[in-house]
């Protein structure tokens, strides 16, 4: 499968999905005018990796905004990865800004739906 | 209708209402900035595009707004007193046309050449003012503080109106300077309120503005690329970017409040129209953002009980009610499914206020209020 890279614009986030070398990033903003919508092809990208995964799989969130709607989607792709997990390496990298604290209480949440410790850092 | 500005309002119904009454589209009220003006140009830009206006009629608003915002931020103050210092823009959309309204603080002993400048310009007939304009600008023009008038020249020009404008005595140093300029189509509408009110629409608005500590206020079409534009903007406003925390909970929040609109409200001429409300406003340190819209009848009691019960619980309650929400069925159409009210009153701290209008026998307007405190 092909790199998946799509740059932010003023409501989508910045993509960068490379089954190749594991990596999987999301960032900037996601206020997606339909959430089901734009994750739909990035969710099946990661459901098409999982069929022959790479032994080290990391995975970097670091938004500045996300609506709910998306946040639901995220946490779709997330439990995709906590499946993965069970028999090869995943890092889960959730980025914040420095000071965000929704953003890094948003991430708390999510992990605790996981069977996963996400790595937190504030950049 | 019988108007009084009577100060502060008791309810965000009542506010609405009155400055529904001049038939207010857009206020913003404070520090201007030119990454803000430009942050409001887009805002005009999409939402006149939105409203499908005339190649026309949009080239002359966004002249008319241009110029405005430059007189606003080219005079404004810098006081620590915020009568002195904050600035006020408005757009007011009425039948046959739209009305640019200024405010800013001026100091008394500008009054005078002020005042004979805009009286000159709109004494003048058609072709005087031709003429005038090109006497000003061979004249070198730009003689005083940038301007010379030609701005104003072009205004009237260009609005086929003339100029508006008061002064309010502030103190024996200061005066606060209120502009407006109104843009007609070719068929004036009599009836139209902003007919009637003429010249004290602006200084009316921003005292119902200031008296009710409000700093934006839109009214219009929630589509999404409306709301895009808006966001952007209540973002340029220097009174969330000063403070880091406050603003990310702000945004957050409005995110999640102007979503709703786009996806839930209802039309009220036809179903794919999202008319709504959007209001900041600012009390003792408590920040509300407001948001109003049509639901059908038929809606409300699940959504005055589902806000309800949000309000009910306690931290550890609503944090395990947002875990249970995310994890409900993934893929239903509608989108937020209930997380979005979770998330308000998480990231608030503050209970969601609701006020409710009735509309029509199938439609009510339900206000919606979060409150910050920081």
């Amino acid at each position: 499968m092909a790199i998946l890279d799509l740059q932010a614009t003023e409501d989508l986030p910045c993509v960068l999905f490379d089954n190749d070398k594991g990596i999987f990033e999301i960032s900037k903003r996601s206020l997606p005018e339909n959430a089901i919508l734009f994750y739909e092809p990035l969710i099946e990208y990661v459901n098409e990796y999982l069929r022959s995964p790479k032994e080290e799989t990391n995975v970097v969130f670091h938004f500045d905004y996300i609506s709910t709607s998306s946040t639901k989607q995220i946490m779709k792709m997330i439990l995709l990865f906590d499946q993965l997990k069970q028999n090869k390496k995943v890092n889960l990298n959730w980025n914040y800004d420095k000071g965000d604290v929704d953003m890094l209480q948003t991430g708390k949440r999510l992990e605790q739906l996981t069977s996963m410790k996400f790595i937190f850092n504030e950049v | 209708m019988q108007i009084t500005n009577s100060g502060k309002y008791s309810s965000i119904a009542e506010l609405f209402r009155v400055l529904n009454h001049y038939q207010l589209n857009y206020a913003y009220n404070g520090d201007f900035t030119n990454d803000l003006t430009e942050r409001i140009l887009a805002l005009a830009e999409t939402n006149m595009d939105v409203e499908s206006e005339s190649l026309k009629i949009k080239k002359k608003v966004y002249f008319i707004i241009v110029e405005s915002l430059q007189n606003i931020t080219r005079h404004q103050g810098s006081s620590k007193d915020a009568r002195l210092m904050d600035g006020f823009f408005s757009i007011h959309k009425f039948l046959g046309g739209y009305l640019v309204g200024s405010g800013n603080a001026i100091e008394n002993n500008h009054i005078k050449p002020l005042s004979e400048k805009l009286d000159k310009v709109n004494s003048m007939s058609a072709d005087e003012l031709k003429d005038y304009q090109k006497e000003v600008l061979s004249a070198g023009g730009f003689s005083e503080k940038g301007g010379a008038g030609l701005g104003l020249i072009e205004m009237v020009r260009k609005s086929g109106n003339k100029l508006q404008y008061d002064f309010d005595k502030i103190d024996d140093k200061n005066s606060y300077f209120y502009f407006q300029s109104k843009i007609t189509d070719a068929q004036p509408h009599e009836n139209s309120e902003i007919e009637k009110h003429n010249h004290e629409i602006v200084k009316s608005v921003h005292k119902a503005v200031t008296e009710n500590n409000l700093k934006i206020f839109f009214q219009g079409q929630f589509k999404h690329e409306n709301v895009r534009s808006l966001l952007s903007m209540a973002e340029g406003s220097i009174y969330l970017t000063e403070k880091f925390e406050f603003k990310k909970t702000s945004v957050a929040i409005m995110i999640e409040l102007l979503q709703n609109i786009s996806y839930h409200a209802a039309g009220i001429n036809s179903s794919d129209e999202r008319p709504g409300l959007f209001m900041v406003a600012d009390n003792n340190n408590v920040c509300s953002l407001i948001t109003g819209n049509y639901i059908e009848n038929f809606k409300i009691d699940a959504l005055i009980k589902k806000i309800d019960f949000v309000n009910s619980l306690d931290d550890a309650a609503i944090e395990k009610l947002y875990l249970e929400t995310i994890m409900l069925d993934h893929n239903e159409v509608k989108q937020g499914a209930g997380l979005g009210f979770i998330d308000i009153r998480i990231k608030s701290k503050n209970k969601i206020e609701v006020e409710m209008v009735p509309y029509t026998d199938d439609k009510t307007f339900i206000i919606i209020k979060a409150n910050i405190s920081y």
